[in-house]
């Protein structure tokens, strides 16, 4: 398990036009805006949210667990949102990890941005909600709005929503639970004896990524193959 | 490892240019070197030799070695380094690796390398441009595998993955800088592949259940293998199955794509650790039914147990279906000759058959398959797997009947389309088997006699020719003799005919119809009467036409008949050809119904007979679809359907991807068509150097009664005329009546074929009175004379030969109206006559001699010239038409040879056009006869002819 806090960055996200492809159509996505909606003083507030955000007023956004950052651009103004997200308590977190391990697929089904339904039900069975609720959010800006959350706080917490509707991955290490994290502590939990430390190995949660293995298998090959190009290298033998 | 490859290596020369052939993907470019000999080789191949030719280059290994060889290995180095630093990237939109955009070090590198390597033939830019095309190449083609980005994207589009912000190199590089600080020997295998194991034991067997164990091989080594579940139960460098730890989630994804390829696996993914699920009898079905396949598609094997054959197979065979036919046992059929074995009341059948590694089963197995209810059973003491479509063929065993001409197809080509698949194999039976190989061997069968009726010898191909013709014919088939004009057609399908005849005996052949042109009616009547004497011919064509049949009782011999008098007599209500029992159809020209829609194709295929024959000059293998027309009437069935035979022969063909498909339809083809070329090796030697065709030809209505209109006019004045008059009129009249067997236009003067003056338009219209509806003057030569027509069949056959054509007139106006002709049907000519100035004359011989393949060949030349002009060389021509003639022959001769000193280089075919009945043939015969008037005419040409009497005139001139 790593020790320091694992920061994702998303970056900017060009102009989108209102009315398209509904953004937050995956149902977490829309569980998202039904907290937001709640949080949010009123109707307005959202609107003028969203507008900023499909604008591309936002900037790039970095995620920790328990809190997400970012700039806010309004009118040559430039305002700082930090919005935070209570985490999983442990057991929550434990429980959500063992839901996980409980069916194989689940992890790639996660890798490929999905909620399988099998796993939320699951979820409900045993009480963890991976949606927060309204009172879940929090929010603090540098501009001096008198609403809680203002228009920049809902315009970053929009497009998180976007984001994680894509992802949800995101959610879950907002959630307290990192990719990396996640994909170690499901490993331990079946795996009996002999654990991911060895030798400075490279951890379970890692990028599990086909092409950077391949990359990586690659770049190992020709450093090896390079041996051979040396000018001093005759290695003994005649090419007669 | 080294000293092998370093001894392969130097074998490839170094010291010559070498270069690069990119390709796509980057991987598959090659390495072309050029020296003492030139080797080309992959990529990859090629590293090590350009390794060497790096090392080397201080000049320490002996030999120089080229620049560009240096450039080469100086891009690979450069490359690899990039590869070894993380410095790659899948590209964006294609399956392939590229180097990462290049940091500014390396940029001056890639300068560098060119501007140092640079030689005389390739520039400074040339040789950056090759330096970044060896990049890529060497760049994709050290990675395992093509980058599965691209690929990866979720079905609706969305990335997955939390991070698209870091760019790929960097991670990449990254993670290398970790592990090389780590640097641990952890090569512990992460990526991995899927396979599926099958296990089944007795129970479960009989219960037609099977369990499938998920199992996974290291990528690049499949060798090193585990049951999937192993990754599970087990982790860290000392766990048995010696997999890294992140194969696991590596697993778990490659599971999951199998799982979209087959959903029955999506049980595996529930589980918590995915060991292994078993399948119901509906399960296995559906996996042998579509999960192999589709498993296949994704790269996932399955892997099936020793005890569980899988060796059931099915294979269509054709054979002959069993016929009811009252008192008769069944048996081998050998065919009577008449009858042949492909008569119409036979029937053949293709049927499954279904064997067991390779044995066949009997009929007692088959039934019990077809009744299984489960995919598994157990057949000859074993269990097998019985795939759903082997099953469906053992319950519905009979595939279809066919007629005879569709199994012959079958037989010839072994392929037929079932259902969806377009192509099955088919196993021919034995009695098709019989046939098959009688239909190859017919062209090469011992020959048959000569009929003893057939007044000539035949050559030795024509002789193969007739036997060929006698064996397809005798078994019922039709064919197609394509041999090039000139060689013999007509004879060989007169002792054809002569040959069916005599194997009847007493009873005697039915009557033979040949179909052909109008212009060469005269032609097969001439060579009919002359090869075959005694032999009835009649013609049926003209107005007072009729079938009546012969004194003795029923219709026997030759019917000529021409295209269009044939369409009109099916078509009507009245006609009779079609009640004839012809014994052989004879399609002269076939050409003539390459269009299968026209009305007069339609019209030959409702003509009935025994068997049927299509002749014709062009090379019909070239054009497919004129190809099916005329086979498609000579041995209807063989081909299919228009439609069917585009999709299943034509188009592929013509796209030339699958030169399998060519090789079929070669072998359904050949046996039904015979073309011999005047430049065949067997042929050629028996060929004399210039044949002469005399074609008798007949004039046209309008042209008749031109012909006598003028005679009984010009006869009286040249009867009441004085001597001096005299001389002059039977001139003109001798002329003009040359002119109209040349062409009403050339006659009536006609020169630009526009509407002639009215006085000519009343006094045609007299001549010709007619009242009825005005037709509106012509603007073309076709139709009006049967020497422009067969001009036009002459031509045309020549064209489609690639030949050159000499065509001889005597009269420049017919030559200027031949140009306005053939100009406006788009033939390439050119006119030589008197007037035209010498370096032009020069220009237009060139023109003619050269190649077919220079763009300026003319191949048509129309010459205008008195007997013994210039000496031209023609020797090109490989044919010459007298479109009309001198009167002396034998100067006519000279001429042509010896001026134009033709036939010494190639086979010379010399066509005279001579309209029979009509002062043409009459002076021909005259001089044969008189030769006193011969060497007069020698002597002073044709004012000899103005010294006969009237009478004797009016013998030559009359019209018979």
């Amino acid at each position: 398990m790593t020790s320091q806090p694992v920061r994702v960055t998303h970056p900017r996200l060009p102009p989108r036009p209102a009315g398209g492809r509904g953004v937050a159509s995956t149902w977490w996505g829309k569980a998202w805006t039904r907290s937001l909606e709640e949080a949010a003083y009123g109707v307005e507030e959202l609107r003028g949210g969203g507008r900023l955000a499909r604008a591309g007023a936002v900037g790039a956004i970095a995620v920790e667990v328990g809190s997400y950052v970012a700039t806010v651009e309004e009118r040559h103004a430039v305002h700082t949102v930090t919005g935070s997200v209570e985490p999983l308590d442990d057991v929550g977190a434990e429980l959500f990890v063992e839901v996980v391990a409980g069916a194989s697929g689940t992890v790639a089904a996660l890798l490929a941005g999905e909620l399988p339904l099998a796993l939320v039900e699951a979820c409900e069975e045993v009480g963890v909600e991976l949606v927060p609720y309204a009172g879940e959010l929090g929010w603090s800006c540098s501009c001096d709005a008198w609403v809680d959350p203002c228009a920049h706080g809902l315009a970053v917490a929009v497009q998180v929503g976007w984001l994680a509707a894509a992802d949800p991955l995101l959610l879950l290490h907002l959630r307290g639970l990192p990719r990396e994290e996640l994909l170690a502590r499901v490993h331990a939990v079946t795996a009996p004896a002999g654990d991911a430390e060895g030798a400075g190995a490279e951890g379970v949660g890692a990028e599990v990524d086909d092409d950077l293995e391949t990359g990586t298998d690659a770049a190992l090959r020709a450093e090896a193959m390079l041996a051979g190009w040396t000018r001093d290298d005759r290695a003994g033998v005649s090419d007669r | 490892m080294v000293r092998a490859s370093v001894a392969r290596v130097s074998f490839v020369p170094l010291d010559g240019p070498a270069t690069l052939r990119s390709a796509e993907p980057p991987r598959e470019g090659r390495v072309v070197f050029t020296g003492r000999r030139t080797v080309e080789l992959p990529i990859a191949g090629a590293l090590p030799v350009l390794a060497r030719a790096h090392r080397d280059e201080g000049g320490g290994g002996g030999g120089e070695v080229h620049p560009s060889v240096a450039l080469l290995a100086g891009a690979a180095h450069l490359a690899l380094r990039l590869v070894a630093e993380g410095r790659l990237e899948p590209h964006p939109t294609q399956p392939w690796w590229q180097a990462a955009p290049l940091r500014a070090a390396d940029r001056d590198r890639v300068e560098q390398l060119a501007r140092v390597r640079a030689h005389d033939g390739m520039d400074e830019a040339t040789a950056e441009g090759l330096v970044l095309r060896v990049l890529d190449a060497v760049v994709d083609s050290v990675p395992r595998r093509a980058p599965t980005r691209p690929v990866l994207v979720a079905p609706d589009g969305r990335v997955p993955r939390g991070a698209p912000g870091r760019a790929f190199p960097e991670t990449l590089e990254e993670r290398l800088a970790r592990l090389r600080r780590s640097r641990g020997t952890d090569d512990r295998p992460q990526l991995v592949q899927l396979s599926l194991r099958v296990e089944a034991d007795e129970d479960d067997l009989y219960a037609g259940e099977l369990r499938v164990v998920p199992q996974v091989h290291a990528e690049g080594n499949p060798v090193h293998m585990a049951d999937a579940a192993e990754l599970w139960l087990e982790a860290g460098p000392e766990a048995a199955h010696g997999f890294g730890d992140r194969a696991r989630t590596h697993a778990v994804l490659a599971l999951r794509q199998a799982a979209t390829a087959w959903p029955v696996l999506d049980r595996l993914l529930d589980l918590r650790v995915p060991d292994r699920i078993t399948l119901s009898t509906d399960e296995v079905v559906d996996l042998l039914e579509h999960g192999l396949a589709a498993l296949q598609e994704v790269g996932v094997d399955v892997h099936w147990p020793r005890e569980l054959g899988r060796d059931l197979t099915g294979r269509a065979v054709l054979d002959a279906a069993p016929r009811r036919r009252r008192g008769e046992a069944e048996g081998p059929v050998e065919g009577a000759l008449r009858s042949g074995l492909l008569g119409a009341d036979h029937l053949f059948a293709f049927r499954w058959q279904l064997a067991l590694h390779g044995d066949p089963l009997t009929d007692d197995e088959m039934a019990s398959l077809a009744a299984a209810t489960r995919p598994v059973m157990r057949l000859r003491d074993s269990w097998v797997v019985v795939p759903p479509d082997v099953a469906r063929k053992a319950r519905r065993r009979l595939i279809r009947t066919v007629k005879p001409t569709e199994a012959v197809a079958a037989a010839l080509t072994g392929v037929t389309a079932v259902d969806d698949a377009p192509e099955v194999e088919v196993v021919v039976g034995a009695s098709l088997l019989a046939v098959r190989e009688r239909l190859r061997a017919a062209g090469s069968r011992p020959p048959v006699p000569v009929p003893a009726g057939l007044d000539a010898t035949l050559r030795d191909y024509q002789r193969q020719g007739l036997t060929w013709l006698a064996e397809l014919t005798d078994l019922g088939l039709g064919a197609c003799l394509a041999d090039d004009m000139g060689l013999g057609k007509t004879i060989t399908l007169i002792a054809l005919h002569l040959h069916r005849a005599e194997q009847r005996g007493a009873t005697g052949g039915g009557p033979t119809l040949v179909v052909c042109p109008a212009s060469l009616l005269g032609n097969w009547e001439a060579e009919i009467r002359r090869f075959a004497p005694g032999v009835p011919v009649r013609r049926f064509h003209g107005g007072a036409r009729s079938l009546a049949p012969d004194a003795g009782g029923a219709l026997a011999g030759f019917v000529l008949t021409t295209y269009g008098t044939m369409r009109n007599d099916v078509d009507s209500e009245t006609g009779v050809l079609r009640s004839v029992p012809w014994d052989l159809v004879v399609a002269d020209e076939a050409q003539h119904v390459k269009n299968s829609r026209s009305s007069t194709a339609r019209a030959l295929r409702r003509l009935e007979s025994a068997a049927r024959v299509a002749l014709t000059g062009t090379p019909v293998e070239n054009d497919l679809t004129e190809l099916w027309s005329i086979l498609d009437w000579a041995v209807p069935g063989l081909l299919g359907s228009r439609l069917a035979f585009r999709r299943v022969w034509a188009s592929p063909i013509e796209a030339g991807v699958d030169p399998a498909v060519t090789a079929r339809f070669a072998e359904l083809v050949s046996p039904f068509l015979l073309r011999r070329r005047k430049s065949d090796p067997g042929i050629a030697p028996e060929l004399p150097a210039k044949t002469e065709t005399d074609h008798l030809l007949g004039l046209t209505r309008e042209q008749a009664v031109l012909y006598e209109g003028f005679v009984r006019e010009r006869m009286e004045r040249i009867e009441r005329a004085e001597p001096q008059a005299r001389r002059g009129l039977v001139l003109a009249m001798l002329t003009g009546l040359k002119q109209i067997c040349n062409h009403p236009a050339h006659f009536l003067r006609e020169h630009s074929l526009r509407e002639h003056s009215l006085k000519e338009q009343s006094l045609k219209e007299q001549s010709l009175g007619e009242q009825g509806p005005r037709r509106p003057a012509r603007r073309t030569l076709s139709g009006r004379s049967e020497k422009v027509d067969l001009l036009d069949e002459i031509l045309g056959t020549v064209l489609a030969e690639e030949g050159a054509v000499l065509v001889f007139t005597q009269y420049v106006a017919m030559g200027r109206l031949l140009e306005q002709h053939l100009a406006r049907a788009g033939v390439p000519h050119q006119f030589l006559h008197g007037g035209t100035p010498v370096a032009e004359r020069e220009a237009m011989v060139r023109r003619f001699q050269a190649g077919p393949d220079d763009p300026d060949h003319v191949p048509v030349f129309l010459l205008s010239l008195k007997a013994g002009g210039t000496g031209l060389n023609l020797t090109r021509a490989d044919h010459v038409v007298h479109f009309d003639r001198w009167w002396n022959p034998a100067v006519e001769e000279q001429a042509t040879d010896r001026a134009y000193r033709i036939g010494q280089t190639r086979r010379v075919q010399v066509h005279r056009f001579v309209v029979q009945g009509t002062v043409e043939e009459r002076i021909a015969l005259l001089l044969d006869q008189k030769r006193s008037l011969a060497d007069a005419v020698l002597a002073r040409g044709e004012t000899a002819l103005t010294e006969l009497s009237d009478r004797e005139l009016r013998d030559l001139v009359e019209l018979r």
